[in-house]
């Protein structure tokens, strides 16, 4: 029987795209995938995520950093008596001052362009939710800003993990 | 008037040279590899070159660390 005709528009997440993966991805899309997508990633956050002994020391996290194009960071809490509950703690930090934001209730943080945000980290989890990564841009780009942290904090991250993604060699 | 870096606020990221000024008037002047690989660039406006066209000091996050300042 022949294809249906629209059935390219359906996707589904092939987790051979990112081999090294350790969240437990749903979807995601960009312009690679479908010409003229923006950057779409949603995956759960599992209690333990985030808590890992390599990320023990203040400051501890998904590394600060900026993108080309705005972001919008959902934290989706996933009791349906109460979603609004997050079930979690989620430290962030936001700007190049890092003041420190702790995020328990369903929320989506915005992100302008090239605005300093992170370290992103979970503290707690006592159920699993929902996180969706959004950029307005066709691709997701990342720099790093570890010159923000402080010394004892960058001295402690392992930063082959973060390399400079899609920005332009000076 | 014209904009300059304010060095106190400047994280040495090179951002701004890498964006549309116009006139392409942020000029590196000197690059250092850090411990880590990060790259830290002391970065100048060229006054020969600025227009002082407003672009860099008016949008919000042209600067990361908002170091450019008139004056």
């Amino acid at each position: 029987m022949a294809e249906k005709k629209y059935a390219k528009y359906i996707y589904e997440y092939d987790p051979k795209m990112f081999p090294k993966e350790r969240r437990p991805v749903m979807a995601y899309m960009d312009n690679n995938l479908a010409k003229g997508s923006n950057f779409y990633l949603i995956h759960w956050i599992l209690p333990g995520f985030g808590m890992q002994k390599e990320w023990d020391f203040p400051y501890a996290g998904h590394p600060p950093h900026i993108h080309k194009d705005a972001e919008l960071l959902f934290h989706i809490g996933t009791d349906p008596e109460n979603p609004m509950d997050l079930g979690a703690e989620v430290v962030m930090y936001l700007g190049p001052e890092l003041e420190e934001h702790h995020i328990t209730r369903t929320c989506c943080i915005w992100i302008p362009p090239n605005f300093i945000h992170s370290p992103w980290k979970p503290i707690s989890c006592t159920r699993p939710w929902i996180f969706m990564e959004f950029n307005q841009g066709p691709v997701h780009t990342e720099k790093s800003y570890r010159q923000v942290l402080p010394a004892a904090a960058r001295a402690q991250m392992d930063w082959s993990m973060w390399p400079d993604d899609k920005y332009p060699e000076i | 008037m014209a904009y300059k870096i304010d060095g106190t606020k400047c994280l040495k990221c090179g951002l701004c040279v890498t964006q549309d000024c116009p006139e392409q008037a942020f000029v590196v002047v000197n690059k250092v590899k850090e411990d880590d690989g990060l790259m830290r660039y002391t970065v100048k406006i060229d006054e020969s070159r600025c227009t002082e066209c407003d672009t860099c000091f008016s949008l919000e996050w042209w600067c990361p660390a908002k170091a450019i300042v008139k004056g």
